[in-house]
């Protein structure tokens, strides 16, 4: 049967040859991984061929046809202000790790991604409990699909108990269970620690040294 | 008593050996089951007696005999590709086992814009594209085979409808192999271009085909007047098990939201998504059922016995497997749904997603399938 496909036709009529590749959206995908003390966003974007204008005026400002490392930033900032996460129902600060850009001709045929990664510090909590993590995506949000999920926390101490999401995913609300134990501690409370061994020692054999007249 | 079985699948094979020991003398009755679509099945009995050391020889005989896999078949067929081959050829087809860049060298997209490395169809000549084909056909099951075929084909179609010609087609679809092809060594062979990533891993005689995207567009054609629809099980399946679920069940599996894509599409290797949706062990046994035939769509790509061996790892751990839903509950009877759906297991997870992408989403559809615990074979093939 199939050795006979040059007499293939169409059931129905096909979509145009772009049609390959995405079109009127663009797709937004955040994979989120959570820590004791951290959160991780990887966040896919990816322009289809008929928004790419409306995407590119925000990118290649000075309409030159490349993204300049200075473009690339701003863009990346732009995306940052457009995320809002909180914890604990406090805001939190994401930061950029890395940025990578596809080439022009792939972001013109609907084909490019670009790619951010993003993470930012937890408030600790000392003797764990419920916490909850949300993530507002408004990137470009007339023509955007969102898409967003938790990765399974490789943390042994938290287990994610309830995901929600509006009816596009922009909004994103992820409870999880966090076991009591140590959160690891911040690098000044070792220093302090040491600081006061140290001190300890020294006073410690000041007082069993003999005394010398 | 002695009882021993190789092969538990849908619809290929399986065997059994059963044994009674008495004193010196064993009675032993060997089950074989073909196909059991088709009903045929031989339950013997096969009842024979033998002094005990002839018997202990008999039977290291016949267990491998009955649990024999694809392996040596598909191996001959990879030495015949190969010596079908030029140098140049050669060096060109062939990879590393473990060279990660080639193995993760996959995608949806069209090869002009994610190149493949490998043998491109198009640039084989009659005879070595005959060999290439036949080691892929040995490596897969014959429906496994057909839909693969199904998709290649339905590029070409998309090539013919396009104006783009040098974006799709089946020439466009690349071959290579990791490794060196070995019944006991782990090798991989990799076929793919647009809409289309097969992994097979060949280890000993597994064969693990994750992760692998399997995709179409159209995801709806004819040949001869006969409708072609590469994807059309998978999709038929999941609205007949979203259909057999009481209201209960359905509120926990159908998702509140719109799911646009796969989320664990390619370039997303090693990760896993919270699971959500209905949980298999609130299903009932004609649900989990339906849920098992569903899956077997992915898992039985592979050839038989590396399909049975699968289906007996995703039946094991079927009561933490979820399925979800996002979309609408109804379709078109012999058409293609707008629905998204995923399965996720403890060692599987199966994503369908219609692309709304400038047309019809029920023309286009893409899957994923993976084994987030072994994808590219790197258990079965540790050592």
């Amino acid at each position: 049967m199939i050795r006979r496909l040059a007499q293939l036709s169409l059931l129905l009529m096909m979509p145009a040859p772009a049609g390959a590749h995405r079109l009127d959206e663009y797709l937004q995908a955040s994979l989120i991984s959570l820590s004791r003390d951290r959160v991780e966003v990887q966040l896919d974007l990816t322009p289809g061929v008929a928004v790419l204008p409306l995407v590119l005026a925000e990118i290649d400002r000075d309409r030159d046809g490349e993204f300049s490392e200075t473009e690339r930033a701003a863009y990346a900032a732009q995306v940052l202000r457009d995320l809002l996460v909180n914890s604990d129902g406090e805001p939190v600060r994401l930061s950029l790790v890395r940025v990578r850009f596809p080439e022009m001709p792939e972001l013109r045929q609907g084909l490019g991604v670009i790619r951010l990664e993003l993470s930012a510090n937890l408030p600790a909590r000392w003797f764990g409990g419920s916490r909850e993590l949300t993530l507002t995506n408004r990137h470009q949000d007339r023509i955007a699909a969102y898409l967003v999920n938790s990765l399974v926390p490789l943390d042994s101490t938290i287990r994610i108990t309830a995901q929600s999401r509006d009816i596009r995913q922009s909004f994103y609300r992820v409870t999880y269970a966090q076991s009591a134990g140590r959160p690891t501690p911040p690098a000044w409370l070792w220093g302090a620690v040491a600081a006061l061994a140290i001190r300890s020692t020294v006073l410690f054999r000041r007082r069993r040294a003999p005394a010398v007249r | 008593m002695i009882r021993t079985a190789a092969g538990d699948t849908g619809w290929g094979w399986s065997a059994s050996l059963r044994g009674r020991l008495r004193r010196d003398r064993l009675s032993v009755s060997a089950g074989l089951a073909v196909d059991e679509v088709l009903r045929l099945q031989y339950t013997g009995p096969v009842k024979f007696t033998l002094p005990l050391l002839r018997i202990a020889t008999v039977c290291l005989s016949l267990i491998p005999a009955f649990a024999q896999t694809a392996t040596p078949k598909i191996v001959a067929a990879a030495k015949t590709f190969l010596a079908s081959l030029d140098d140049k050829q050669r060096a060109g087809v062939t990879f590393s086992f473990d060279d990660e860049k080639q193995r993760a060298r996959w995608s949806n997209l069209p090869v002009s814009m994610v190149p493949r490395a490998g043998l491109k169809m198009g640039e084989l000549n009659a005879a070595q594209k005959k060999a290439a084909m036949d080691l892929l056909a040995g490596a897969l099951s014959r429906r496994g085979f057909e839909k693969v075929q199904q998709i290649v084909e339905g590029d070409e179609v998309l090539k013919n409808a396009s104006a783009n010609k040098s974006m799709f087609g089946r020439d466009l679809f690349y071959i290579a192999i990791l490794g060196t092809p070995s019944e006991k060594d782990p090798w991989m062979l990799q076929f793919g271009g647009h809409h289309l990533a097969l992994n097979i891993t060949i280890a000993g005689d597994r064969g693990i085909l994750t992760p692998s995207l399997t995709a179409a567009q159209p995801a709806m054609y004819t040949v001869d007047g006969k409708t072609v629809r590469p994807l059309g099980q998978e999709n038929d399946k999941a609205f007949a098990l979203l259909a057999a679920l009481d209201e209960g069940q359905r509120s926990k599996a159908v998702l509140t939201y719109k799911v646009a894509d796969l989320v664990l599409g390619p370039g997303n290797d090693g990760k896993t998504i919270q699971p959500e949706g209905l949980q298999a062990s609130a299903m009932n046994e004609t649900q989990r059922a339906m849920l098992l035939d569903l899956i077997a769509e992915w898992a039985n790509i592979v050839h038989e016995s590396a399909g049975a061996a699968r289906m007996a790892e995703i039946k094991a751990g079927l009561a933490e497997t979820w399925f979800a839903w996002s979309g609408p509950a109804t379709v078109q009877a012999g058409r293609n749904g707008t629905s998204y759906f995923r399965i996720q297991g403890p060692r599987l997870v199966i994503e369908y997603a219609p692309q709304p992408l400038g047309g019809d989403p029920t023309l286009h559809v893409h899957t994923i399938y993976r084994d987030p615990t072994n994808d590219y074979g790197r258990k079965s093939s540790a050592k």
